[in-house]
């Protein structure tokens, strides 16, 4: 009897977490940001929210950050690297910023900007397209292989083609997990660095090819990858110029525009939300658990947002919401509370967590939610 | 250690309130203590001395003036706090490179916590939870949990954490920093007091200090609401040949407002004709009328109004007061008492009751006791009986008193804290102004390494300090022969800092021995023969890494009346940032991505990124020969 309580208790606390980590992803009342809201640049690269609750944003003309309804801006003559701003990323224990940029990396502590460059420290190379900080480490990933900084040491090491599985050292992101670090690696696959064993795992597409996937579900879709994010099942996500791949440990799946709900095979990133990946495609937003399928596209015609969703027995519902992100060419995610940030080519954007009024309050002609109502409900 | 641990202590009053101590066990000649932080007990108000020459902390009766009790702990305990359960204390153990834990009673040692660098000031957190400890040689403060032992995180502080101090009040820990933060030659030195939630152990603010190096003690008013920091004001951006006529260093403090937008002030302590150099340490007196200050190279203690003090910010914040940073006739107003005290005095502390203010004088070997109503020393309780003098301790004496200084206005520590440098340029000598820049040089390990100054024309340390040092820089009569001898042996005897950068198995890494490699090699990359003088091992050779020579590698610069710079020796390079002899160079790697373009420093231009990185990581493991650390 005591045990079948404390299963129910250790049930209801799985469900709640699942719940709060892995709402359904129904995002309303967008709100956009531009260069008339006061970002340095509408092409805003990259975006992260703190745990201080601030968002901070990378364009390609400085940096910017939200915070109490203001946004304010750096440039290199505050202290940036460069303007070009690719990447940030948050030390959960020390709460600093690092920023990638493409004249080097930044440590923003406490309203101090520290440069980090090829010139002046072991950093692999000037232009930084990933940046992590996991464990009291910093890994970034940069143009000429991936560098990995000790911050309790002070030592910096570089990982490239002469001691690490990168037969292309254009390195393009960088994430880590637990006990593990992974690389995507433009043209080389995606490795995976094992903190422990200061041991590397790559994962490459095995057929090889360019412009195929010879076996459905092989392997990892293809070796240019832009991007990789792991969810809270340990599912490792990857994004490709040629598609998008899953890996649980054990086996690889694999979405392709043409044989799934993917909105395009060109993925810019990928990001982790509870048990959902959100994809930033040329093309629109996608999220998914493996099963379902959420696509969020601004119609260029008259800005509105069309919004679909296919589950996995191929029920299919459209919306139409009357705000969304600016532009189809998505570059970065991000969640802050029940909050989603996306930035865009041509603009940051907010989007709110739906209600079940989201069906209620679309369109004339759109559909009112069904499934997902109930799984919110269940999990709530 | 020769300390006597178990002792018999009686106290013997002498005439003038001077109370000895003595060992009445043991032939050996008496070990120096070098009392250097000071503790009132909460509930028997007695003291703990830190003892950096012993390694010992001691419990001191300061109504009988004996030493109750004594422990030795890691090499040069640097600084105490204890435990809000008050069943522990934690010392840090600068040479050590741990901290202590310590029954609060016995003073016996409960654990130890190791840690990669030195450890200077501490903490613990007002819930007990976590321990704060700078560790001056990363620019780090390691956070410790102090349930598991375990180090939690290493946060970004300034350059070369110092004191470490928490403001319970404000749910504050203050950082202050020896030195400033890194600014080009020619830029105003910025002194950075790192702030630090208490709650989330995360660094919320940085405050600078423009103008300002060298922090050391902060104290704060008992509500928390103003903080008191001990500095120095170098103006190492004119030429130093003006001392003679008017300033080089200055000495004072900074009033900082903790969590309000209000700007620091800075305020000197010095008079026009009269400075009171290395402002040490600073306490508040219980009711908040004053603080003390330590002018530790005056042998000092002056007694600050801070009544007084808030005025004068007012009238700074009012615009009434102009140039008050460089005002040397302010602290006229709030300066009430200059306190004659021991020699170098480093640590102060006030009873509970505030009515008695403790001054440790480290190189007196004694405890001045002040009645804080009256400003007088009122009895100096002796540490231990007398060492008999020793030239390494007169010549330290030398190097951390004012007194032969033009109107005592620095001290060789003003330049060389804690025996090192200040990271910074000058313009030392009278040959025009801006000309000949030079990086002041670390003391720490100098032994063998001469020639001195940049150009290699000093043969010795007493040459260099000896009429150079009065011609340029004191403008006194400065020491006789004999005492430059005995200053020179002193700093012959500054003990390097510990490495961090070396694996405690003293075995290089991989990527350590890989630039070892590098810095051996005798052809380029792609086999070519390098020349012998463009080989590293050949200029900077032997146990120093150094041959003592003179070389051109091509960075003399168009004020730069030579083009030749003596060898730099590699003992702990990793602390000397910025490199070069004029300090251009912000990193070792600067060194070759900036200032080699010519392949004349070595041949450099064959090098990946990825074996500049082994060479750095290699230069910065070299430390001193290992005989020397024994």
């Amino acid at each position: 009897m005591f045990f079948l309580k404390r299963s129910i208790v250790i049930l209801l606390i799985v469900a709640t977490a699942a719940g709060v980590s892995a709402a359904p992803p129904y995002y309303d009342d967008w709100q956009t940001f531009s260069v008339d809201d006061g970002l340095p640049s509408n092409k805003a690269i990259c975006v992260i929210a703190t745990q201080k609750g601030d968002v901070w944003v990378g364009t390609e003309h400085g940096l910017a950050i939200y915070r109490n309804g203001e946004w304010t801006i750096y440039t290199r003559e505050d202290g940036l690297a460069h303007d070009a701003v690719l990447a940030l990323a948050e030390d959960s224990e020390t709460g600093d910023i690092w920023i990638a940029t493409m004249g080097g990396m930044n440590r923003y502590s406490a309203g101090r900007f520290d440069t980090y460059d090829q010139f002046n420290s072991g950093l692999a190379n000037n232009v930084v397209y990933g940046v992590v900080a996991h464990h009291g480490e910093i890994w970034a990933a940069t143009a000429a292989g991936t560098s990995r900084y000790e911050i309790a040491a002070d030592r910096w090491s570089i990982y490239d083609e002469t001691n690490a599985p990168m037969h292309e050292i254009w390195c393009y992101s960088v994430t880590g997990w637990k006990d593990k670090i992974y690389v995507a690696v433009w043209g080389g696959g995606l490795l995976e660095f094992q903190l422990e064993r200061e041991r590397w795992k790559h994962y490459r597409d095995p057929d090889g090819e360019m412009e195929i996937d010879l076996f459905r579900d092989d392997g990892l879709v293809h070796d240019v990858v832009s991007s990789v994010s792991v969810d809270n099942e340990d599912r490792v996500w990857v994004a490709t110029y040629f598609g998008l791949s899953s890996y649980d440990g054990r086996k690889w799946r694999n979405f392709l525009d043409h044989d799934s709900p993917l909105i395009s095979n060109f993925i810019n990133f990928v990001k982790t939300h509870g048990r959902f990946c959100w994809i930033g495609t040329d093309n629109g937003l996608n999220a998914t658990d493996r099963d379902n399928w959420w696509t969020y596209r601004v119609d260029p015609e008259n800005g509105k947002g069309q919004v679909t969703w296919l589950s996995q027995n191929d029920t299919e519902e459209h919306f139409t919401i009357e705000t969304i992100f600016p532009h189809n060419f998505i570059l970065g995610i991000c969640f802050q509370g029940d909050d989603i940030w996306v930035a865009t080519e041509k603009g940051l954007a907010r989007g709110r967590l739906s209600s079940t009024k989201y069906g209620e309050t679309t369109s004339p002609g759109s559909r009112k939610m069904t499934k997902m109502d109930i799984q919110l409900h269940s999990t709530e | 250690m020769r300390v006597q641990l178990k002792k018999s202590v009686s106290a013997l009053a002498l005439a003038c309130n001077l109370t000895w101590l003595s060992y009445t066990s043991g032939a050996e000649v008496p070990a120096r203590l070098g009392p250097s932080f000071l503790h009132v007990e909460s509930g028997s108000g007695k003291l703990l001395v830190l003892c950096e020459k012993s390694s010992t902390v001691a419990r001191v009766d300061p109504v009988s003036g004996r030493i109750e009790l004594e422990t030795m702990v890691g090499g040069s305990p640097f600084a105490l706090s204890p435990h809000p359960d008050g069943q522990r204390l934690y010392v840090s153990c600068r040479q050590g490179q741990e901290v202590v834990e310590l029954h609060a009673e016995t003073l016996e040692i409960l654990r130890r916590f190791p840690l990669r660098g030195d450890p200077t000031g501490i903490a613990v957190s007002a819930d007990g939870d976590r321990l704060y400890v700078g560790v001056h040689s990363l620019d780090q403060l390691a956070v410790i949990d102090l349930d598991s032992g375990d180090e939690i995180k290493r946060l970004a502080v300034g350059n070369g954490p110092e004191a470490v101090r928490l403001s319970a009040q404000q749910g504050r820990v203050y950082v202050t920093n020896l030195l400033s933060n890194r600014v080009p030659p020619d830029q105003p030195c910025r002194l950075e007091i790192t702030v630090i939630d208490d709650n989330t152990a995360r660094v919320v603010d940085r405050i600078e200090l423009v103008n300002a190096n060298i922090g050391r003690e902060i104290a704060f008013t008992s509500d928390g609401s103003l903080a008191i920091a001990a500095i120095s004001r170098p103006k190492n951006l004119i030429p130093m040949v003006q001392v003679a006529r008017g300033w080089v260093v200055t000495n004072g403090f900074a009033v900082l407002y903790p969590n309000t937008d209000s700007p620091p002030v800075q305020l000197l302590v010095d008079l026009p004709n009269r400075a009171y150099s290395d402002p040490h340490a600073v306490v508040m007196t219980p009711d908040d009328r004053k603080f003390y200050l330590a002018a530790a190279g005056a042998d000092m203690v002056l007694a600050v109004d801070l009544n007084e003090v808030r005025r004068v910010c007012e009238e700074v914040e009012a615009g009434k007061i102009v140039r008050h940073a460089d005002h040397l006739g302010l602290s006229r107003r709030y300066v009430t008492s200059r306190i004659p005290v021991g020699a170098n005095p480093r640590a102060l502390a006030v009873s509970h009751d505030g009515r008695l203010l403790f001054v440790a004088n480290r190189l007196g070997e004694s405890i001045s006791v002040i009645d804080t109503e009256t400003d007088q020393v009122v009895r100096t309780i002796v540490l231990g009986q007398p060492p008999p003098p020793d030239r390494i301790l007169l010549g330290e004496r030398f190097f951390h008193s004012a007194k032969r200084t033009f109107q005592n206005q620095f001290v060789c520590v003003s330049c060389h804290p804690d025996g090192g440098f200040d990271g910074l340029q000058y313009d030392l000598e009278p040959d025009g102004i801006g000309e000949n820049i030079l990086d002041n040089r670390n003391l720490r390990g100098v032994t063998d390494t001469e020639p001195f100054k940049w150009v290699g024309t000093n043969p010795d340390i007493a040459t260099q300090c000896g009429s150079r040092t009065a011609k340029w820089i004191v403008r006194t009569g400065w020491l006789n022969a004999t005492e430059v001898s005995a200053l020179a042996e002193y700093i012959h005897s500054i003990p390097p800092v510990e490495n961090p950068y070396q694996e405690p198995d003293g075995k290089l890494t991989p990527a350590q021995r890989r630039g070892k490699k590098l810095f051996e090699r005798t052809t380029t990359n792609d086999g070519q023969p390098i020349p012998k003088e463009k080989q590293c091992h050949f200029c900077h050779s032997g146990p120093r890494f150094t041959n003592h020579q003179r070389f051109d590698v091509g960075t003399q610069s168009p004020r730069d009346s030579k083009s030749e710079f003596d060898t730099a020796h590699l003992t702990n390079i990793f602390e000397s940032a910025p490199y070069l002899h004029d300090g251009r160079a912000a990193t070792l790697e600067e060194i070759w991505t900036k200032y080699n373009p010519d392949d004349k420093h070595g041949i450099s231009s064959d090098w990946t990124k990825r074996q500049l990185n082994d060479l750095v990581e290699y230069l910065k493991s070299i430390g001193p020969p290992k005989e020397e650390l024994q």
